[in-house]
């Protein structure tokens, strides 16, 4: 067997990109430790909050004698609104303690949306009809099917996996390599929600961590980041695709692509929203919830 | 005696479950008020789109509990609104609400809505599940009831598990954790003023 030496380069390549998975791995560790520490303090910060409630004793009542102020008053009940149970305000969805790194990842990824990703997906989806562009989106869920197929079974959802495998085959050969979403039409394995490793993790009890906006990628969690560092492994083009020009350049067309199906996507949650970064964030961690639920 | 006490626990859920019935019919009958009115070809002209609104904010406030959908929204922070805050502050966030999702309710095409069914969560709330078949895809959309004066009333609705209530809360959070409700409502006349997209 002889090695070409642009061969013997590839492997060097993968493990260089290895590399820098494994140490953003270990910055997710790292970040991992700090979220924990952050939950400790938010946890140790309502405890203040209970004391009123607690049975102060004639003989330590001296000991504590402000306590009584910070109970609110009782006829604090707004308007005679009686409840709000489920939706009384249950603090922040989830912990944010990189805010200041985030908001200002955020405006980076809002311009680097108008200027450059919204102008391309436009001109992209008026050269490719949405039939094509379907087609280019339907390839791509279909070569992550081994993500899906994975945390199905490391969940043991084993009847969703089956379906994955069958959507999978349906749509490989009879959907000419996933461009028709022949299983649509099957009743059986239409709408399977797609699992991934983040749901993986939530499903072993791992919390989301932090809330992290990456640059060019977006919101996610410490856990969902995780997550997709294990996906980086079970993508196929990780596997077939050496160069990292055309695994870059495959990442953009995918998001091009996937941008001109979902034009208003963003542009609605703008609209309607007061404080863009919250409601994305809050809209992030419902659907993630959403998701590992199902 | 075993009778007697089924019997009276019987009597006890019953009226709660009555209840429960009305909840779906009340959903039911409302969206289909608003697809009719979406679907009618009367309202097709420039000048039909502007009655079509005026009916659909009739049916709007008939599903609706606006009270509610704002009063959840603020949170915790509706104790530092003042009366005329409250008032004012409601009709607003209506109205935004309203201006918001107007255009993309009437770009209804005929998607077809399913009523799943009714999920109890306590005698005075339940959830009622549906699904629209949008481009092929079933697109989940609960609406949250409660009962008020006898009648149930939507206070939330939840579209692919993103709840409506919950999400501007997060953001009203975010701004009244640092300002005083004057900066909100500002907020809200500025954003009412602004064009839609």
């Amino acid at each position: 067997m002889t090695y070409h030496a642009p061969q013997q380069a590839l492997p060097l390549l993968r493990y260089g990109l290895s590399t820098v998975y494994l140490l953003s791995l270990i910055v997710l560790l790292t970040l991992y430790a700090t979220g924990c520490a952050q939950k400790t303090s938010e946890l140790s910060a309502p405890a203040n909050h209970m004391q009123p409630i607690q049975k102060v004793s004639p003989q330590s009542a001296p000991v504590v004698p402000t306590e009584q102020e910070e109970e609110p008053p009782a006829d604090d009940i707004h308007d005679g609104y009686e409840d709000l149970d489920e939706y009384e305000d249950e603090g922040p969805i989830i912990a944010d303690p990189l805010e200041p790194f985030n908001r200002a990842m955020f405006a980076f990824n809002d311009k680097l949306y108008y200027w450059v990703l919204k102008p391309t997906s436009s001109v992209y989806a008026s050269i490719f009809p949405q039939q094509f562009r379907n087609g280019i989106q339907n390839i791509f869920y279909n070569l992550a099917f081994p993500i899906r197929f994975v945390s199905n079974v490391l969940q043991f959802k084993l009847k969703k996996a089956s379906q994955e495998i069958g959507c999978f085959a349906v749509n490989t050969t009879f959907g000419i390599g996933g461009l028709v979403k022949i299983s649509d039409h099957i009743e059986p394995l239409q709408d399977i929600s797609p699992e991934d490793l983040g749901q993986t993790l939530a499903h072993y009890g791992i919390g989301d961590g932090v809330y992290i906006v990456w640059p060019i990628f977006g919101p996610s969690t410490l856990r969902d980041s995780t997550g997709k560092v294990g996906e980086y492994f079970l993508d196929p083009t990780f596997y077939y695709i050496d160069d990292l020009e055309t695994s870059v350049g495959i990442k953009a067309g995918q998001t091009i692509n996937y941008t001109s199906l979902h034009q208003k996507d963003y542009d609605d949650l703008k609209e309607a929203a007061f404080d863009p970064y919250e409601s994305l964030k809050d809209f992030y961690i419902q659907y993630r919830r959403h998701l590992i639920r199902q | 005696m075993k009778q007697i006490i089924l019997t009276i626990a019987l009597i006890l859920i019953l009226p709660h479950a009555l209840f429960a019935g009305g909840a779906m019919d009340h959903v039911q009958a409302n969206v289909n008020n608003v697809l009719t009115i979406l679907s009618d070809p009367q309202y097709k002209s420039e000048e039909g789109k502007k009655r079509q609104q005026e009916k659909l904010v009739q049916a709007g406030e008939q599903l609706f509990d606006f009270d509610e959908v704002t009063r959840r929204s603020v949170g915790n922070y509706w104790k530092d609104f003042s009366r005329e805050q409250k008032i004012e502050f409601r009709d607003l966030f209506s109205k935004l609400l309203q201006k918001i999702y107007m255009d993309k309710i009437q770009s209804y095409d005929g998607e077809k809505v399913i009523f799943d069914k009714e999920i109890p969560l306590s005698s005075t709330k339940t959830k009622v599940s549906t699904h629209i078949l949008w481009k092929g895809k079933e697109v989940p959309l609960d609406y949250m009831l409660r009962v008020e004066d006898n009648a149930w009333k939507v206070y939330d609705v939840i579209v692919e598990g993103v709840s409506l209530v919950k999400n501007y809360r997060s953001q009203f959070r975010s701004i009244l954790s640092k300002n005083p409700p004057s900066v909100l409502l500002e907020q809200v006349r500025t954003k009412i003023e602004q064009p839609t997209t």
